[in-house]
């Protein structure tokens, strides 16, 4: 994949409190996925997936200003709970604004499990207009906003 | 996110996301350095080498002065800090969204021990 090599843009290693096979199932089935895989008050009206490898990813987070991205992927490697990694490009709207992969280490610890979530920024398709930029913007403002309140 | 720096955002990741850009990044990091010497680690062209800083430098992240004959490139800040906010800002999607998948995590266990499966509402 030529890119595991090279350090991750987005590190977050935590812990949490359930078996590796429940936190694994919460992933990889997505009516469990649905359920939470979005920042506070935002939704997932579509969330269907395939979690195998070559199996694919079609999602749609709708924020509460009322606009929609979309995130559609291919899992380019999957170890039953063990690993996923995807490959993604995110669009607001119609237009198509990043290419992302993310990766996602599960690891059992004693009851609990560790999740390692490894995430790189490829690019930024060139047909990210400024206007998909600015409502990307607004979204990330969005969430931050929640975050202090 | 700061407003002024937003139209320049596409450009930086569009720069950050070549290994070889990257790559003069990070050797830029301990100082300014020439066309010639940062071309040295990589077995590409100096045109090729030429075209990648004159993205650096489109992107606003590498700075370039001519010094009699060679050409000096050092590291401009600005536009990677505006990257690594939006990325800090990305990252706190994931610390929500991991939130919610503890909180739903638990719903889901509570669920099991009173021999309902998904009990949430």
């Amino acid at each position: 994949m030529g890119t595991a090599a090279q350090e991750a843009d987005i590190a977050i290693d935590r812990v949490f409190d359930a078996p590796l096979q429940l936190v694994w199932e919460a992933w990889s089935d997505p009516k469990h996925a649905q359920q939470w895989c979005a920042p506070h008050g935002c939704t997932n009206p579509v969330y269907e997936q395939d979690m195998r490898t070559g199996g694919t990813l079609r999602m749609h987070m709708l924020v509460p200003n009322g606009n929609l991205y979309r995130e559609e992927g291919v899992y380019e490697e999957v170890a039953p709970q063990h690993r996923f990694t995807r490959l993604s490009i995110v669009s607001f709207g119609d237009t198509k604004i990043f290419e992302t992969r993310l990766t996602v280490t599960f690891e059992a610890y004693g009851d609990k499990t560790k999740l390692s979530i490894r995430q790189w920024f490829l690019k930024l398709t060139p047909e990210a207009a400024k206007g998909a930029q600015e409502g990307w913007a607004q979204t990330l403002e969005r969430l931050s906003a929640y975050l202090a309140s | 996110m700061v407003k002024y720096s937003e139209p320049s955002l596409d450009r930086t990741f569009a720069a950050l996301a070549d290994p070889t850009r990257r790559a003069m990044l990070t050797m830029l990091q301990g100082g300014s350095h020439s066309v010639s010497a940062l071309a040295q680690p990589f077995s590409i062209s100096l045109p090729a080498v030429m075209k990648h800083v004159g993205v650096l430098a489109t992107a606003g992240l590498i700075t370039k002065k001519k010094k009699g004959r060679t050409v000096a490139c050092t590291l401009a800040p600005g536009p990677m800090r505006d990257a690594t906010q939006w990325l800090r800002h990305y990252e706190r999607f994931w610390d929500e969204s991991l939130d919610r998948l503890d909180g739903y995590l638990q719903t889901i266990q509570q669920g099991d021990s009173n021999g309902h499966r998904r009990s949430r509402s």
